[in-house]
């Protein structure tokens, strides 16, 4: 019963005010005394005349601590409170003052606390498991249970509306997608006319789409923007990097639930016996020399044309998951330019790839030159090291280096492995002859390639432009 | 004498009651956690996307991808909460006005004049009972 008492005694104490009492001395060596939750945080001071000293933000103010009272000196005095807790190397905090948890980069998170505004706290990875105990979080990322989809309906405010939007009035526009000062927020809008046409698809009110995300562009979202008296330019990429989140990072939906054409749907094959060997080219200029290696290989092929879309690849994702698993190895070999712009997108599509779902993309050739990083990304065919000194001679370019955007790509690329001895040179993928490269590609794939029989085409192809007969 | 157990378990009862083991809800806002006070909270419902929102005393509503299942037993050792229909809680020391409809009670909250909770007629025994109506 003595137990039950002390409970009882403890709750109306924190309630009244009274309970347990903390005093802390001020650098004036005047004494405080306040109830434990009126402190809400301790911290060390890095600059001015305070260097060095704790500081204490409590209901009544900030008070600076006499210089002998250091950080882990009233932590241990705290060591009974699980409400303290420490987030940082230099802040001790009371977890029941947190009003805030907000992450900042993988493993950083900061806290805003009741009592002391305009302040963030930081909590080091170190302290993590530690804070979320304290405060009663089973996350300090997010809401727990969390839910992506729902979550990023709430915070691009994506609303059911019974009217379609493409007919509102202006007027109606204005009151459903203004911000605070009038202006219309068209990323909200556009947003809102894509969640709209994506549920009126799935709940069979309206057709699958027949165009391909231009014609949605021309149909659906100029002539409202347009009513709107709203600048268009930049407004088509905006539509497409909206489409880019909703499908790739927040997954609401794929392009094919819209049922949208894909621009680039001649230019891939999947294999049937190497399915997982894939050759891409950034050119459909070499789409010729990627179908005689799927002839004669049965390996997947795909030609980009230019920047790779998150459109197609989930077509082509979606086309080879009929034949392989996407749980299976990978390997990918890349005709892209040797230049920043190559670079550049083939490490896009193979991040495409992955967002796709295709986890296990491995290398086969390790080691030897920095382009084939071990696991996750493609092996380029098109190296300076796969080139006679003559032949770099003759076909190196200088890389556009003149804007400060360029010079950033090119230092990156440079720094990567890229350049001709380490000076802004590049090689064009048409530099390469073709026959050379589809046996550099043999050479290269040959211990993960299964043995085929080149079908008649392979043979012919074969016969025509010469190469390893693999069977 | 011999019913001060009794007595002292009734105190301690209400002494709980005044100091309830959850005492915030973490609520998504943006990219944040925002943990809300539970006092603060006038009552909660289930969204139609999923997810429950909270309908909370500075006017604003608040939102988290819980179930009202689960946070009726999150909430169960708070007696200021109750549930009075399948989809919502309520906060009883946030409740404005008790009318009485067919089917049961309409709940009125200060923050939220627009809005009506009814209490189902399965859950106006107890609601009646905390206000000795």
């Amino acid at each position: 019963m003595d137990a039950k008492i002390d409970e009882i005694l403890r709750i109306f104490g924190e309630l009244t005010g009274g309970g347990d009492c903390f005093e802390v001395v001020s650098d004036a060596k005047e004494g405080i005394c306040l109830p434990l939750r009126d402190f809400f945080c301790f911290t060390t001071s890095d600059s001015g005349d305070v260097r060095g000293k704790v500081r204490a933000f409590t209901s009544q103010g900030e008070v600076v601590l006499r210089s002998g009272d250091t950080l882990p000196a009233i932590e241990a005095r705290l060591q009974r409170y699980p409400q303290f807790v420490r987030t940082h190397s230099s802040y001790l905090v009371n977890a029941d003052s947190v009003e805030k948890v907000t992450p900042i980069t993988a493993g950083v998170h900061e806290l805003s606390l009741r009592g002391v505004p305009g302040q963030p706290i930081p909590v080091t990875a170190y302290y993590e498991e530690r804070v979320k105990k304290a405060i009663g979080l089973e996350s300090l990322d997010h809401v727990i249970p969390w839910n992506e989809q729902m979550a990023a309906v709430i915070k691009e405010n994506l609303r059911k509306f019974v009217k379609d939007i493409r007919f509102m009035t202006v007027g109606e526009l204005r009151a459903g997608f203004s911000n605070s000062q009038g202006q219309i927020i068209v990323r909200q809008l556009m947003g809102n006319i894509i969640w709209q046409a994506y549920n009126w698809i799935r709940e069979g009110k309206i057709s699958h789409f027949e165009g391909n995300l231009r014609s949605f562009w021309y149909s659906h979202i100029k002539p409202v923007l347009a009513r709107l008296g709203i600048d268009l330019s930049g407004q088509y990429k905006a539509l497409s990097s909206t489409f880019v989140d909703y499908t790739a990072s927040y997954r609401l939906f794929k392009y094919k639930d819209f049922g949208f054409a894909d621009d680039n749907e001649e230019y891939r094959r999947i294999g049937k016996v190497n399915s997982n060997v894939i050759v891409y080219a950034e050119k459909t200029g070499h789409w010729k020399t990627l179908q005689i290696l799927h002839e004669q290989y049965g390996v997947t092929i795909i030609a980009l044309g230019g920047q790779p879309s998150q459109l197609s690849t989930e077509y082509f994702v979606d086309e080879l998951q009929k034949v392989a698993s996407l749980k299976e190895d990978f390997y990918i070999f890349g005709v892209t330019d040797f230049d920043p712009a190559g670079w550049i997108i083939a490490e896009s599509f193979a991040t495409q790839l992955g967002v796709q779902g295709m986890t296990a993309i491995k290398n086969v050739i390790y080691g030897s030159d920095p382009w084939c990083v071990k696991d996750m990304r493609p092996c380029h065919l098109i190296l300076p090291t796969y080139f006679s000194t003559d032949e770099i001679e003759l076909n190196k370019y200088a890389v556009p280096n003149e804007t400060a955007e360029q010079q950033t790509k090119v230092k990156n690329w440079i720094a990567k492995g890229g350049g001709i001895e380490g000076q802004p040179y590049g090689l064009e993928a048409d530099a390469m002859d073709r026959a050379k490269l589809r046996a550099l590609f043999y050479e290269k794939a040959k211990d993960v390639l299964k043995p085929v029989k080149p079908t008649g085409t392979g043979r012919r192809l074969l016969r025509q432009y010469g190469g390893v007969d693999a069977y | 004498m011999g019913d001060l157990e009794a007595k002292v378990d009734e105190l301690l009862k209400m002494a709980k009651a005044l100091d309830p083991p959850v005492k915030r809800i973490g609520v998504q806002e943006n990219d944040s956690v925002y943990l809300l006070p539970v006092e603060e909270i006038c009552f909660i419902t289930t969204r139609d996307e999923g997810g429950v929102e909270f309908y909370a005393a500075d006017g604003k509503k608040y939102v988290n991808f819980d179930s009202i299942t689960s946070l009726e037993k999150k909430l169960a050792e708070d007696p200021k909460f109750m549930k009075v229909h399948k989809s919502y809680i309520v906060n009883l020391k946030q409740i404005a006005t008790v009318t009485t409809v067919a089917g049961g009670r309409d709940l009125k909250f200060k923050a939220w004049p627009g809005e009506a909770v009814k209490c189902a007629q399965a859950y106006v025994k107890p609601l009646e009972e905390y206000f000795k109506l």
